[in-house]
């Protein structure tokens, strides 16, 4: 991208010698627990939820552990209640719903767009703050004595019958809510206020587009589930009955009121993974994102969609069946603005300059698992056989492929992609090429067989299964996969940590990518840039010409 | 600086406006606050006759959440410059109030069910659950099956 | 060169002006008060269901409220309100004392506010009225109400009268702060309107909110089903 030179930041002296970056701005404990840059503000969410990532992932192993047995006799029943609550409760509010936007959203927005920084950078530290008063509490709270309603908390169990320490996890999730709309009011003021010059809204990379529309999400979702949790906290604290049955409250509400916020929040999972997927495409297909303004306009109206399809998590409840109808329609619709998505990545790829590098891997990867997902996620949404698959293993199935196979994909394929940016160093591309492979296969043999021990019949939240041992298999070869997936995701902390002591120096640009964060120094300086940009020509724009050089400079930077 | 277009304000956020407009906003709240009370003691069921007396209670509502809606409007728009601001800062403050009504469509669901689950349903016998009327339970302690209930106090016995 | 890394300028060093950073907190702040709104609206919600499905029972739990007392904080919050607003201005005119001295009066008008609340919450608690086992059983001062329904009736009551409370409390807090950095003639608030505004922006919808609770709490009307006839 051709950047005009203009005014340099700063006090305007040409800074001798090794010009300081980010990270080497100060190396005191304080100057990372005080920071207000969103630089290192996205490092310190990085290793908070790498941290909740392997806790939760601990908890899964021990799920699996117990289902490999059909007699169910490692765990008793409340134990497992504890331990499948713990997984979801971490997993979903403490990592998935964090990951892409707090640590890569936040890296990279003000990049993206030419800002010095997030429009308020003190807020962004509340919020990671916020994050960690909410982790520390749901981890509490799943540690001293457990948690055993199930991460949806459906009333009345969490607010009349569950003796465990539902409150004190709920406040965690509240906190966590908090965080998460300060998060998204930063983005949405940041992306509307801080671009730089000449960076209309049609230049902004899709990255920033999902980011945008992901903000819009948390901002009128979070809310609703904040106060519906805070009601289940009002009962169980202050006895204030508001979805109590036995009173003529109304515990369907709850489930309304609930899913309002949760249908949406897969897309705050999902549609910033799906930057990131737009962006890692492109740049390893050397070819302008196909259909750009339907890429960006999808994500705007998955965001609004996604409001109107809450009710097919209530299929079974007892909801209107006219509202079930409708319901069911607008899910089959939502695949639509997907699918637009899908089609456009492979209409990218076809006839591009293909680099299979290992970001590119993760993506392709994400690309088959998310179609999986959401295929199955449309025999879900039709009402008949959402009748018979309700709460079996098929649901687990298709919601890991979502929102594992769609969030933590996308969340490699971004790590690895903007590791040399983050950090300023190569990390061993050839092991990461081959663990991708490791983490696809890994998660297909977890997942896939769970699809079909549903189909058959298996219910989730079950420890045993003595009364149809032909699920055993099924559950033998998910365990089996989940082992290889757990290897496929230590892995990567090793090397990408190695590459931090004796990885090779990256240059600005060492994947050759178009982009603005790709004109500043890998790591950038804590003003982002030395020079304000002044954007002049569109995003994507990979030229024939200027392609031959980068190309020729790629091999060059490559460690091999 | 070169000062960019893109940075340039919108609207006229710094206007600085006179005493006498905050407070003649203040009198016109104050007298919605009179109406809204005003309003609450006629009770349109009363006058309202034959078939219609039943709405009279929506009447009464409507009015009441109306004239609520109306105060807010102005607060908005006067007391909070919503009137002066940028059209982003008026997008988003709408935002708000157009996403209400895709939460409270979850009244689709509560007006088109046939069959509402309440007190002494036994599942597989369809005449124990009550046939639903909107705005209608709060006459089921008349029933003679929940005539006991009136000192029944559940919460005693489970917390 | 323009005013970045100077501590005490009131340009943050990621904006390129005052203006950009004016524009960019208020349209922060509005994106804030939508989540506040979605945050009322789900009580809103809860309790317009109920409501609707115990319009009787409602009613007459509700008749032990004191609309006069309630009216007298509507009132209170709509002068604060004024107040704040001329605040604004003050700031604007760069006026201290002024700003102060009616920021000081918003203060007291939550502070009233809040007593009212007390009052009204302890003669409840008195009457029993707070749900729960000690719930009371007396029919005459529920007027014959349902108790499970008028249970759920003062469950919302309090429930979003005390989460309105917590917000008076909170932005009578921030208010507070705001009047020590005026005293302290922080550049922060002194150089721009703007941040005034904001916490001005933020008791003003407060104030919204009670202007909402207020008639579905105070004054319901009398439902046909206890108007009786048909
Ligand atoms: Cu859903």
């Amino acid at each position: 991208m051709s950047t005009t030179v203009t005014t340099p930041i700063g006090s305007g002296e040409a800074a001798p010698g090794p010009r300081l970056n980010y990270l080497t701005n100060g190396h005191s404990l304080k100057s990372w627990l005080l920071t207000e840059d969103h630089k290192r503000i996205a490092i310190l969410y990085l290793i908070s939820v790498s941290f909740f990532f392997m806790l939760g992932g601990a908890f899964a192993g021990m799920i699996r552990y117990e289902l490999t047995s059909p007699a169910g006799n490692v765990f008793e029943s409340d134990a497992y209640n504890r331990i499948f609550t713990a997984h979801g409760a971490i997993m979903v509010f403490l990592f998935l719903l964090v990951a892409v936007p707090a640590v890569l959203g936040n890296f990279l927005v003000p990049l993206m767009i030419g800002a010095r920084d997030l429009a308020f950078p003190r807020i962004n530290l509340l919020s990671w703050y916020l994050y960690t008063a909410a982790g520390s509490l749901i981890l509490i709270s799943c540690i001293s004595g457990g948690v055993d309603a199930g991460w949806t908390f459906y009333t009345p169990y969490s607010s009349l019958y569950s003796n465990s320490n539902v409150s004190l996890c709920l406040v965690g999730v509240f906190l966590g809510g908090f965080s998460s709309i300060t998060t998204g009011v930063n983005f949405i003021a940041t992306v509307h206020r801080m671009r730089a010059p000449g960076m209309t809204w049609f230049r902004l990379p899709l990255f920033v587009w999902a980011q945008y529309a992901t903000g819009i999400i948390m901002m009128l979702g979070t809310p609703v589930v904040a106060i519906t949790l805070l009601c289940v906290i009002f009962e169980r604290t202050f006895q204030l009955p508001i979805f109590s049955p036995e009173l003529g409250g109304d515990p369907v509400l709850f489930q309304h009121m609930f899913w309002f916020y949760s249908h949406p929040a897969v897309y705050i999972m999902v549609l910033p993974s799906f930057g990131v997927i737009s962006e890692v495409i492109s740049a390893f297909s050397r070819k302008r994102v196909f259909g750009y303004h339907f890429v960006a306009f999808s994500s705007l109206a998955i965001a609004f969609l996604g409001f109107l399809v809450w009710g097919h998590h209530m299929f079974v409840t007892s909801q209107s069946m006219y509202q079930g109808v409708a319901f069911s329609l607008v899910t089959f619709l939502l695949a639509v603005p997907s699918a637009i998505k899908i089609f456009n990545w492979t209409a990218t790829m076809a006839k591009g300059n293909i680099h299979l590098n290992s970001p590119m891997i993760y993506a392709i990867g994400f690309m088959g698992l998310f179609l999986i997902g959401g295929l199955t996620g449309l025999f879900l949404a039709a009402m008949g056989m959402d009748v018979h698959l309700t709460a079996t293993y098929f649901i687990v199935a298709h919601f890991h492929y979502v929102m594992v196979g769609g969030t933590v994909m996308g969340f490699l394929a971004g790590l690895h992609f903007w590791w040399p940016k983050m950090t300023g160093k190569l990390f061993n591309d050839n092991i990461a090429k081959w663990n991708a492979i490791v983490v696809f296969l890994g998660f297909n043999l977890t997942f896939f067989p769970q699809f079909i021990a549903g189909w058959m019949g298996m219910p989730r939240r079950y420890h045993y299964y003595y009364f149809a041992p032909e699920f055993q298999i099924y559950n033998i070869l998910s365990t089996m996969g989940a082992t290889v997936l757990g290897i496929g995701f230590v892995i990567p902390v090793i090397y990408l940590i190695k590459s931090l002591f004796t990885g090779a120096q990256a240059g600005d640009n060492p994947w050759g990518a178009h982009g603005l964060e790709w004109q500043t120094t890998s790591p950038p300086p804590t003003e982002n840039f030395y020079y304000s940009p002044i954007i002049t020509d569109d995003v994507y724009d990979y030229d024939p010409v200027a392609e031959h050089e980068a190309i020729r400079e790629l091999g060059a930077n490559r460690q091999h | 600086m070169a000062k960019s277009p893109l940075h340039a304000a919108e609207g006229h956020a710094h206007e600085i406006h006179p005493v006498s407009m905050y407070v003649r906003t203040a009198l016109i709240l104050a007298f919605f606050m009179v109406l809204t009370i005003v309003a609450a003691q006629v009770n349109f069921g009363e006058i309202l006759t034959g078939h219609n007396r039943q709405y009279g209670y929506y009447v009464n509502n409507l009015v009441a959440v109306g004239i609520a809606a109306i105060k807010a409007f102005i607060v908005v728009m006067f007391f909070m410059h919503l009137k002066w601001a940028s059209s982003t800062a008026k997008v988003w403050a709408l935002m708000g109030f157009f996403f209400l009504p895709v939460l409270f469509s979850v009244f689709c669901d509560y007006g088109t069910r046939t069959h509402e689950q309440v007190d002494g349903w036994i599942p597989g016998q369809s005449e124990t659950a009550l046939p639903r009327v909107i705005g209608s339970r709060d006459q089921e302690h008349l029933d003679p099956r929940f005539a006991n209930d009136q000192n029944r106090n559940p919460k005693s016995s489970l917390y | 060169m323009s005013a970045h890394g100077h501590a005490d300028s009131p340009v943050k060093f990621q904006y390129e002006d005052i203006d950009q950073q004016n524009d960019t907190y208020v349209i922060g702040m509005w994106s804030f008060m939508v989540t506040e709104i979605m945050f009322f609206g789900g009580l809103f919600l809860i309790y317009t269901l109920y409501r609707m499905n115990y319009q009787g029972d409602w009613w007459k739990a509700h008749e032990h409220l004191d609309w006069r007392l309630g009216g007298i904080n509507t009132a209170n919050l709509l002068v604060s309100s004024m107040l704040m607003a001329l605040a604004v201005r003050a700031a604007q005119l760069k006026d201290r004392i002024k700003v102060m001295t009616l920021l000081s009066m918003v203060v007291a008008c939550g502070g009233l506010f809040m007593a009212i609340k007390y009052v009204e919450y302890s003669g409840k608690i008195v009457d029993h009225l707070y749900p729960g086992p000690s719930f009371t059983t007396n029919p005459e001062i529920l007027h014959g109400a349902n108790l499970n329904h008028a249970q759920l009736f003062y469950g919302l009551y309090f429930g979003m009268t005390g989460l309105h409370g917590v917000h008076v409390i909170v932005g009578m807090l921030i208010i507070s702060f705001l009047i020590k950095f005026w005293y302290q003639k922080k550049k922060v608030v002194t150089e721009d309107y703007i941040p005034t505004e904001l916490i001005g922006l933020y008791w003003h919808f407060v104030d919204i909110v009670w202007i909402f609770l207020y008639p579905l709490f105070y004054l319901m009307p009398k439902p046909f089903t206890v108007l009786g006839g048909h």
